[in-house]
């Protein structure tokens, strides 16, 4: 491992050479910066990776099942397994979706699932991520690159090579691809993920196109191409369902295509993820998702979610004001690590504050214990220190959830953070799986 | 050529124009950095109006510090670089991320030239990334309509650039006779009057022909 460490500085240059980069919009400016990484790997042994990898897939199974009954029958709402308020209530229930089956029954083709690993030795979900999950792409070129910088680390150490991810992707798009070529649908350069969506295009052998290129036409879509107009089988979005079509969602949306619901509804083509699954990835659901595997596989789950209270239930409400200062609260329609509380970290009065939050509106809070997780070695500098990081696992779901062999591990820069958030200054790491 | 998004067609003219118009400016601007250590001031006011760009500059080291390095400056050599990777970055998965690693590298150079005593040291870095840029889209590329729109937006940009400073005119018909062998290979449908006058125009030139050349250069493809 020193021979890898002591490479950091052509790592981080050949990064740079990369346009390794990730956005961030700060005081209405967008600025691109480097995606710092630091050369220390997560590693998994074999026997821990085969039980991560069992769990992470009975969680997708089941969370696709959630979404395919939530759109049709409803049954795990009839059964009252999960609530209707937590249904229908949800920014990311869609009605429109209401009895649209995409191709192949697939809700969730990417998903990513952010987790942590407790220092009880256990890892714990925090969080499902069935939208647009970012990160892929980082662990997989910072693995190109550190073979390139220390080849001497990777004789000595046996490690699962996670260069596939392109092809796995492309094999996940071609499953539900419709007829016609596989598309990565970005908003454009001065989105925080850009080099994400190019580099994956690139990998996994896609044309990238923006709004302008995408039209649909006889309820078909097509992509304005030298070739002419030449049709779309499976769309891989990076926007956000509401931006996705202005005739069918948010009106105002110019990032969007005119009447592409309208292909997707009459079957011709795949969207990846599918419209509407921001239902199965609300932080009020999440405490749903282990009752899911239960009743959907009738298995037990393998993955642990982290203790948490609704304070949507009596009995949680009663838990959470008494004990809120120990607490982590969630907003719900939060994301990227904003909306996040530490209880420990407010005053008495911002505490009464937030508690009078939750009781006015409870269904839009979550509260966790502060699940106190392994710390990784980072290198500052000179130093190697302690940080929080986690670890986003990426499933890909074409005949069945396959779990990629590696994943991206963030963590916090800052030694008194939870937060590992990549919008929050955060950095990477990549996430080694050992053949032993 | 697969399936190309519309839109591509013209990120890769104006890549191959940014490029180029990096690249042949820094080279046109090279021997300036030395007349300066010998006080001798180029003219850059006669530069300025030739490019038809605003002249506010005091001196000429502020000049070479400016319109060289400033990336708030939108006529800056550090803006045209700026457009180039912009435009590159838009395309990785058509030319690649090895490709597009140069593109990186030309501009990180760049940025390291800034308030430097010896600009020239990292300038030369930046004209050899993109030298090794242009290698690796020939060589690495394999769509010949791809490489060649390239091509035309670079040479567009070269004919404009020798037009406008009256610099290298002998090299006219070569470049002219390039631009026209790129068009047919891009598959590209250039404006009728300018390609005429283009393939008409007697060289070497004579007359008030700069001019009408220039305009049919500069209008030669609507991307």
């Amino acid at each position: 491992m020193d021979a890898l460490l002591a490479h950091k500085d052509e790592i981080n240059e050949q990064l740079a050479r990369y346009g390794v980069k990730f956005g961030i919009y700060k005081d209405g400016n967008f600025k691109e910066r480097l995606f710092p990484f630091d050369p220390h790997p997560r590693q998994i042994a074999a026997d821990d990776f085969r039980q991560l990898e069992k769990g992470l897939a009975q969680r997708v199974a089941a969370l696709n099942h959630f979404l395919y009954d939530i759109y049709h029958e409803k049954k795990i709402i009839k059964d009252k397994i999960v609530p209707e308020e937590f249904v229908y209530r949800s920014p990311g229930y869609l009605a429109q979706c209401e009895d649209i089956t995409p191709p192949k029954d697939r809700y969730s083709h990417i998903s990513g699932i952010d987790l942590v690993l407790g220092k009880d030795g256990e890892w714990y979900v925090l969080e499902d991520n069935l939208r647009i999950p970012s990160g892929a792409s980082y662990p997989l070129i910072a693995r190109t690159l550190c073979r390139r910088c220390s080849p001497a680390t990777f004789r000595q150490h046996r490690v699962v090579d996670n260069r596939d991810y392109g092809k796995l992707l492309k094999h996940t798009m071609d499953y539900v691809n419709t007829g016609g070529i596989n598309v990565i649908f970005t908003p454009g350069r001065y989105n925080a993920a850009y080099f994400e969506h190019a580099y994956l295009a690139e990998q996994a052998g896609a044309v990238l196109a923006e709004s302008g290129d995408l039209f649909v036409e006889n309820r078909k879509l097509y992509c304005h191409t030298s070739c002419g107009a030449t049709q779309v089988g499976a769309l891989y979005r990076r926007i956000s369902d509401e931006y996705l079509d202005p005739l069918f969602f948010e009106a105002s949306s110019l990032i969007g295509i005119p009447n592409l619901m309208d292909a997707y509804m009459a079957g011709n083509v795949a969207i990846l993820n599918t419209p509407g699954n921001g239902v199965a990835d609300d932080k009020g659901i999440y405490y749903f998702v282990p009752r899911m595997v239960s009743y959907y596989l009738g298995e037990e789950p393998i993955l642990k979610n982290a203790p948490t209270y609704l304070p949507y239930f009596p009995e949680d409400f009663a838990f959470v004001m008494e004990h809120i200062g120990q607490l982590v609260v969630k907003d719900v329609s939060e994301a990227g690590g904003y909306g996040v509380i530490f209880g420990e970290d407010l005053t008495k009065g911002q505490l009464d504050e937030l508690k009078a939050a939750i009781r006015t509106s409870p269904r839009r809070f979550i509260a966790q214990e502060v699940v106190d997780f392994q710390d990784m070695p980072v290198t500052e500098g000179e130093e190697i220190v302690q940080r929080k990081a986690d670890l986003r696992a990426f499933v890909l779901t074409a005949e069945k959830p396959v779990v990629w062999p590696s994943g991206l591990t963030r963590f916090s820069r800052n030694p008194d953070s939870f937060v590992v958030n990549s919008s929050q200054g955060g950095g990477f790491k990549d996430t080694w799986i050992l053949c032993h | 050529m697969d399936s190309m998004p519309l839109s591509k067609a013209s990120r890769l003219f104006w890549l191959g124009r940014y490029y180029e118009r990096t690249v042949t400016t820094l080279t046109y601007l090279w021997s300036w950095y030395d007349k300066v250590i010998d006080g001798e001031p180029p003219d850059y006011k006669t530069f300025c109006k030739a490019l038809e760009i605003d002249c506010f500059y005091l001196s000429a080291e502020e000049f070479l510090q400016d319109y060289v390095f400033d990336s708030t400056n939108p006529d800056s050599l550090r803006m045209a670089a700026d457009n180039m990777l912009g435009n590159g970055m838009m395309l990785r998965e058509t030319i690649g991320s090895r490709t597009l690693s140069y593109l990186e590298l030309a501009v990180t150079a760049m940025d390291s030239g800034i308030g430097s005593l010896s600009p020239t040291l990292p300038l030369q870095r930046t004209i050899d990334y993109i030298l090794a840029f242009r290698g690796c889209y020939d060589d690495c590329i394999p769509d010949m309509e791809v490489r060649n729109i390239i091509k035309c937006g670079a040479s567009v940009e070269r004919l404009s650039l020798y037009l406008r400073l009256g610099w290298r005119l002998e090299f006219l018909p070569t470049e002219v006779g390039r631009l026209l062998y790129r068009t047919k290979r891009a598959r590209l449908t250039p404006a009728p009057e300018c390609f005429k006058i283009i393939k008409d125009t007697p060289l070497p030139l004579k007359g008030d022909n700069r001019l009408t050349l220039l305009r049919a250069v500069e209008a030669y493809f609507s991307l």
